[in-house]
């Protein structure tokens, strides 16, 4: 049965459950609009910068269902806490790096997110279900693009290919703590997903090798790294630092004044 | 068809108040007026993205955020279907996307004026939506009487974004007017900034023959100081009534004619600005663009290269 109302405990599982998406989909589109401007070309400039909105508009979605769970305000959950109390994996944050990098990351965040929507379309809350079959809807299409990405620079020349093979080994190192649940454990059990929580890498590594052998790429027995850091706990790379400081710097001229 | 007679005629169609296609006979004069216009407006769409995309990672609120990366994105838009438009007016002289964007990193082509400066804080993202779109705003609603029918067509689309651009700068102007101390003295700087390059944005007071001549052909229909005065007679009271003030002790309205009396711009300044590219931040944009245009050039090959392997592929 798909509930609107929650009771107490629920409330703050579901809270704890999205956080860690909201603010995964908030620091991608944070740092989508560093892309803005310099993306190879025009064309990709836009595709790209509407994925940022995209990505920015779930995170708003999230943070606002959160919200209304009780407590802090979308606003507030961006801008008033401290970095460790962020909640995204490390692969998002990555600073901006070579197109290749950028292509490799958005690739395997998206074939997660995917099966992560899945499992969280099995919460039976309503306005959560509306919010994901939204996001989902869009989500389909930058996936499409990103794989597509791939599938040129592995068919672009043999420089092109070697730069998105190293890209998608150097992200896969990355990938530690972006299957972790740590704190959402108990709103898993609630709604009887860890069963799938814990079926989703394996899942994902079947669905990353499928990529692999379609493309005649070299599959080696992957297993998922373990996190040297975990930024589900709010353990995040220095890299963060400076992107929490520049994404806070002009509210914190006046906290409390309009904007 | 003898030219002369030829160009007898195109001038008949303009000062019929015709419009004209791409793929009717034009003079090569008026050929070449259109992609220096055309061009340079496309290419200053495209810089201008870099002011205010420093803004959108420092953006104060959710809300402000997705807006300033949809304008940007905008701007980005506005720039790509312009050049396609240059593109097909260059093609006959063979030059392309590629050519038209090595203009810029080479110097070939300018850029607004406004494009050059520094935007130091958010009260400057604001400013360039509410002045700097709200200034384009005049050029372009000139521009949509345009003699040449695909870029007064393209305006329609150009002019209706921007509008929504303005009002955004409008909503943040607007949002610091009514905030703290520190919120007004920050938009009260960016004003006094901003005006100055305001007023040279429309150009010298006596236009070149450039601008003489696209007037002749209807490319455009009014002179500098006519989109000038516009421009002061709408902010003047806009800028006053958020409570701040203008920097210029020389402005005031003639009561009998009611011209717009004001303080020159640094013509000289801006002038070796734009044609050299020598501005506070000329340098560091140029870089920005240098960054997505050459250095992933390899991105652009490899996307020609995959297409022909599928193309023969598919063959």
């Amino acid at each position: 049965m798909i509930v609107e109302i929650l009771t107490d405990a629920e409330r703050v599982a579901l809270q704890r459950i999205l956080i860690p998406v909201a603010d995964d989909e908030w620091i991608l589109g944070h740092r989508g609009s560093e892309w803005l401007g310099l993306a190879p070309d025009l064309e990709e400039d836009l595709a790209l910068s509407s994925i940022t909105q995209d990505n920015l508009g779930h995170a708003q979605l999230l943070y606002d269902i959160v919200a209304d769970l009780g407590g802090y305000s979308a606003d507030q959950w961006v801008y008033a806490r401290s970095p460790s109390e962020w909640k995204h994996c490390q692969l998002v944050e990555m600073s901006r790096q070579d197109w290749a990098d950028l292509v490799a990351g958005r690739f395997v965040y998206e074939t997660f997110d995917e099966m992560r929507l899945q499992m969280l379309n099995l919460i039976a809350y309503q306005p959560l279900q509306a919010a994901v079959t939204k996001i989902r809807q869009e989500k389909m299409y930058h996936l499409q693009h990103f794989e597509s990405w791939v599938d040129t620079l592995v068919l672009g020349g043999q420089s092109a290919r070697q730069r998105i093979l190293e890209a998608l080994t150097d992200v896969y190192a990355q990938i530690g703590d972006m299957f972790v649940w740590e704190e959402t454990n108990p709103g898993l059990d609630l709604w009887h997903l860890n069963e799938t929580a814990r079926g989703l890498p394996q899942k994902w590594v079947t669905r990353l090798q499928g990529k692999y052998e379609s493309l005649g790429l070299p599959w080696h027995t992957r297993v998922i790294p373990q996190a040297e850091s975990n930024g589900r706990l709010g353990q995040h790379a220095e890299s963060f630092f400076p992107l929490w400081k520049e994404m806070t710097s002009v509210r914190e001229i006046a906290p409390l004044s309009g904007w | 068809m003898e030219d002369a007679q030829r160009f007898h005629d195109f001038m008949q169609r303009i000062e019929a108040g015709e419009k004209i296609e791409s793929t009717d006979w034009m003079p090569k004069e008026y050929r070449d007026l259109l992609i220096k216009q055309i061009h340079m407006h496309g290419i200053s769409e495209i810089m201008g993205a870099y002011p205010e995309k420093e803004w959108v990672t420092k953006a104060p609120t959710i809300r402000r955020k997705l807006a300033l990366n949809a304008k940007v994105q905008d701007e980005i838009g506005h720039g790509q279907m312009l050049l396609r438009l240059a593109e097909d007016l260059s093609r006959p002289y063979g030059r392309g996307r590629e050519e038209l964007m090595d203009d810029v990193l080479d110097g070939r082509v300018k850029f607004h004026n406004v494009f050059h400066l520094e935007a130091p804080t958010w009260a400057d993202a604001g400013v360039i939506g509410f002045m700097v779109d709200g200034g384009a705003i005049i050029t372009q609603a000139m521009l949509l009487e345009s003699s040449y029918a695909p870029y007064a067509r393209m305006l329609k689309r150009i002019v209706a974004e921007e509008s929504f651009h303005m009002q955004h700068g409008e909503s943040v102007v607007l949002a610091l007017a009514e905030g703290t101390e520190a919120q007004r003295r920050m938009l009260q700087d960016a004003i006094a900034r901003w005006w100055p390059a305001m007023m040279y944005f429309f150009g010298p007071r006596e236009m070149g023959p450039s601008s003489k001549k696209m007037m002749e052909y209807k490319i455009r229909t009014m002179t500098n100081e006519q989109l000038r005065q516009k421009f002061i007679n709408r902010y003047v009271p806009r800028i006053r009534a958020l409570g701040m003030v203008i920097p210029d002790p020389n402005l005031y309205q003639d009561p009998d004619d009611h011209v717009w009396h004001y303080t020159d711009p640094d013509w000289n300044w801006f002038n070796e600005v734009v044609h050299h590219n020598t501005g506070p931040m000329s340098q560091a944009r140029l870089a920005l663009r240098r960054q997505a245009h050459t250095e992933q050039r390899w991105v652009r090959e490899a996307a020609f290269q995959a297409g022909q392997v599928l193309q023969n592929q598919g063959a």
